[in-house]
């Protein structure tokens, strides 16, 4: 999370981040929502803002921060909750897999273990 | 002026009696102190009254992070406590403490460096942050409560993602051993922070932040992360990652704190059917396993037997027992070994109440006593050093010792000092006892910086050691003796063990795990692999530069090191500390090594002192810093306040 919103915002912070990882006291449990990027997006349809949403030839969904008002109409339509809207920021987030970023997605290159990796789709 | 980078450049000074929230400043005092245990240094300096109790209102407990904190830097989620400790024997003064998780990063995203505490409740309460919204809300319905249940409500309460602080009924009932817990596997342990929540009535400090912590040069960052990386693949964290048995698939561990990358062998998860799981890090694993042999020592003067662990589930069922009390989890490994020494000597049952220490459930209630300050519990809820103090004329004189050894160091148990707990060869042991005398608690996680790793190395490869660690003294102090196993040459290497400290808690960084440049190899090859890296504070320099946008070297890192250190020893000053307080651990270190027979003559540790008391520029009659040391340190102002103290008008 903090590799995701240092490369989107140039800060580090969980609420800044396009995807969510949350651990119970309970249990020591991970939950993790990210997105799965969809082949047939809900949320690219369902989002009523021209141009706030778009899909690259590659099949990743991104959110272009310029054009999204954080209406959350995305958020509604994602049946895996991997959108959510950001009250610091103003718009909503979602995983876009840095797809601005020539070397991949950071947290790929971050993760210590190599637990993550990128293969494409 | 353009907003900070790194640091929030703000922290909260909050009055629990009057339930005021003030707002400060942190850029007056990052360029000096930096954060972490610096900043918090300096603001006890300038807020805790001299000599003031730790159950004192007016005693501040104080909670910082440093300009890492909240980053993607490798293990920069710490956060460091400071207070007067009550468990500072004879008398309380001010110390530190250092806890991983993620609260203090919390606290960054909502928008503080830090948060000072001031005061007393009248009732129980907790304090709430949430961005900018901070209130103190009443915790009557939590007090009593341990630690789990207590974050588990709190968590219904302000949401899953705030994150909490609290004490259990320990620090409740100002148990001098009473823990910070946070989350299930962290906690502020050793200084006694707890009691001092419970003093204040504050049962707990709830965080939620949404904001960021902005980086100045996120590539930069990125490229040093990198070459940590690097620098890691040769140091203790890549060690301690690695399977012991290359033919099993890695052990997958917690890691207990934000933003650590290190999987380290610290942390275990222990799923015991009908309990809640459990996470046992570095003390804990005590409780889940045998014999604890590191406690065994044995000389003609002193003998202590190995402590018990409950194995897989009972340990279990005490580990979260003491955790949910809020007690210090050195309770096992000092405590008991010190109940079964009782038990060989005869001694079957204290004021009445039978001693059947290596019993899980007879551990456990005691465990509770202590917490609740219960019969023989109230008596150890007092530390050992004190029971000791309480028992004696009651307990054979062996005994006496024996509990006064355990906690020889101002009440906190001994650790990394070559004789009760481990095996730290000379010359290691003397860097540690200079630390100890030095210092306002014990150095033990100073000295896994230096001693701990170099030191296994040296008693599992002797030969290889002595020749890696001459190339090791000339690369970083210059000489190639600092090393041999003589007292000649340490003082060098205790000051740049005490530096490297203060820069990784100021940071702040992981204290344990952070890539120690010098040491933690698997075998003698990687040893004879092994070239020098830079240290900590090169390591700290650059990852620091990159979080706040300035330009800091080593140098600049080592001078704020020093300066912090000089302003803790004129805060023990200020608490009555001097040569004649150093000098009480001396008679420990006349118990032999237990790895090579060597200890320390009086003679011997005086003029050890004053080398040291000389090379770091204080007076050899107190082992104060002088005026000319603290005016070079930007420090005049406390000159002023020194010599008030040296002229007896202060305390």
């Amino acid at each position: 999370m903090l590799a995701c919103s240092l490369h989107h915002t140039g800060r580090c912070g969980p609420a800044l981040a396009r995807l969510w990882v949350t651990k119970a006291v309970e249990s020591y449990a991970f939950a993790i929502r990210v997105c799965r990027q969809c082949r047939r997006p809900l949320c690219l349809d369902a989002c009523p803002v021209p141009g706030a949403m778009a899909q690259t030839a590659e099949g990743v969904v991104h959110i272009r921060a310029e054009r999204c008002n954080g209406c959350a109409v995305c958020v509604e339509a994602c049946p895996f909750a991997a959108i959510a809207p950001s009250e610091e920021l103003g718009l909503c987030l979602k995983c876009d897999l840095c797809h601005d970023r020539v070397e991949g997605p950071l947290c790929v290159e971050l993760c210590p273990t190599g637990a993550l990796a990128w293969e494409g789709r | 002026m353009s907003a900070p980078k790194g640091w929030t450049g703000k922290f909260l000074e909050v009055d629990l009696a009057s339930q005021s929230v003030m707002m400060r400043d942190t850029m007056p005092y990052a360029p000096l102190y930096l954060g972490g245990r610096g900043i918090a240094a300096r603001l006890a300096w300038e807020m805790t009254p001299a000599g003031v109790d730790a159950f004192d209102p007016a005693n501040p407990l104080i909670v910082f992070t440093g300009p890492l904190t909240g980053t993607i830097a490798p293990t920069s989620g710490r956060t460091v406590l400071v207070s007067v400790s009550p468990r500072v024997y004879p008398r309380p003064w001010v110390t530190h403490s250092t806890m991983g998780g993620w609260i203090g990063p919390e606290l960054k995203y909502a928008g503080y460096d830090g948060l000072v505490i001031l005061g007393r409740a009248k009732a129980p309460v907790y304090l709430s942050i949430d961005n900018d919204r901070v209130q103190v809300c009443d915790a009557g319905e939590l007090w009593g409560l341990g630690t789990r249940e207590t974050q588990i409500r709190l968590k219904g309460r302000h949401g899953e993602k705030a994150r909490v602080m609290c004490i259990g009924p320990a620090g409740e009932n100002l148990v001098r051993i009473a823990v910070i817990q946070h989350e299930e596997e962290c906690a502020s342990g050793h200084s006694g922070f707890g009691a001092v929540m419970g003093g204040k009535n504050l049962k707990a400090v709830v965080v939620r932040g949404s904001r960021g912590v902005a980086v100045a040069r996120p590539r930069e960052l990125l490229r040093e992360i990198g070459r940590v990386r690097e620098v890691a693949r040769l140091s203790p964290v890549d060690a301690f990652s690695r399977p012991q048995d290359p033919a099993k698939p890695a052990n997958r561990r917690p890691v207990c704190s934000q933003s650590c990358p290190v999987n380290c062998v610290l942390g275990s998860v222990h799923r015991v059917e009908g309990l809640p799981d459990d996470v046992t890090n570095c003390v804990g694993h005590n409780y889940t396993g045998g014999a604890i042999e590191t406690s065994r020592y044995e000389s003609r003067k002193l003998t202590i037997p190995p402590g018990h662990g409950f194995g897989p589930v009972d340990g279990v069922r005490a580990h979260l027992a003491g955790s949910d009390l809020g007690l210090d989890l050195w309770v096992l490994p000092t405590l008991q070994p010190w109940l079964l020494k009782c038990l060989e000597e005869g001694v079957s049952s204290i004021r009445g109440v039978p001693l059947r220490p290596a019993e899980p459930g007879w551990f456990i209630d005691l465990m509770q006593a202590i917490a609740h300050r219960r019969g023989l519990g109230a008596l150890f809820s007092e530390g050992l050093r004190r029971a000791a103090d309480a028992l004696e004329g009651e307990l054979p004189a062996t005994l006496i010792e024996a509990a006064r050894s355990s906690e020889f160091a101002f009440g906190f148990p001994a650790h990394r000092e070559g004789r009760l707990w481990d095996p730290e060869p000379m010359p290691f042991w003397v860097v540690s006892a200079l630390m100890y005398a030095s210092e306002s608690r014990d150095p033990t996680i100073g000295s896994h910086a230096s001693c701990m790793l170099l030191a296994n190395l040296k008693v599992r490869h002797g030969e290889l050691a002595a020749a890696r660690l001459r190339l090791l003294s000339k690369e970083l102090w210059a000489a190639e003796n600092a090393l041999d196993p003589t007292y000649d040459h340490v003082v060098p290497v205790a000051i740049w063990v005490q530096h490297q400290h203060i820069v990784v808690d100021s940071l702040p960084l992981c204290d344990f795990s952070f890539p120690r440049t010098i040491g933690g190899f698997q075998d003698a090859g990687e040893w004879c692999a092994c070239a020098g890296n830079g240290t900590d504070i090169e390591i700290g320099a650059r990852l620091l530069s990159a979080c706040v946008g300035d330009d800091y070297r080593s140098a600049d890192l080592e001078r704020v090191a020093e300066r912090v250190l000089n302003l803790e020893r004129a805060l023990l000053a200020a608490f009555g500390r001097d040569r004649g307080v150093d000098a009480s651990i001396q008679p420990h270190f006349e118990l032999p090594c237990k790895t090579d027979g060597t200890c320390m003559s009086r003679i011997k540790f005086d003029s050890l002192m004053d080398s040291y008391y000389k090379a770091r520029g204080w007076d050899s009659e107190r082992g104060w810093p002088t005026r000319d040391k603290l005016e070079e340190l930007h420090l005049g102002d406390v000159a002023g306040r020194l010599q008030a103290c040296r002229g007896g008008r202060v305390r």
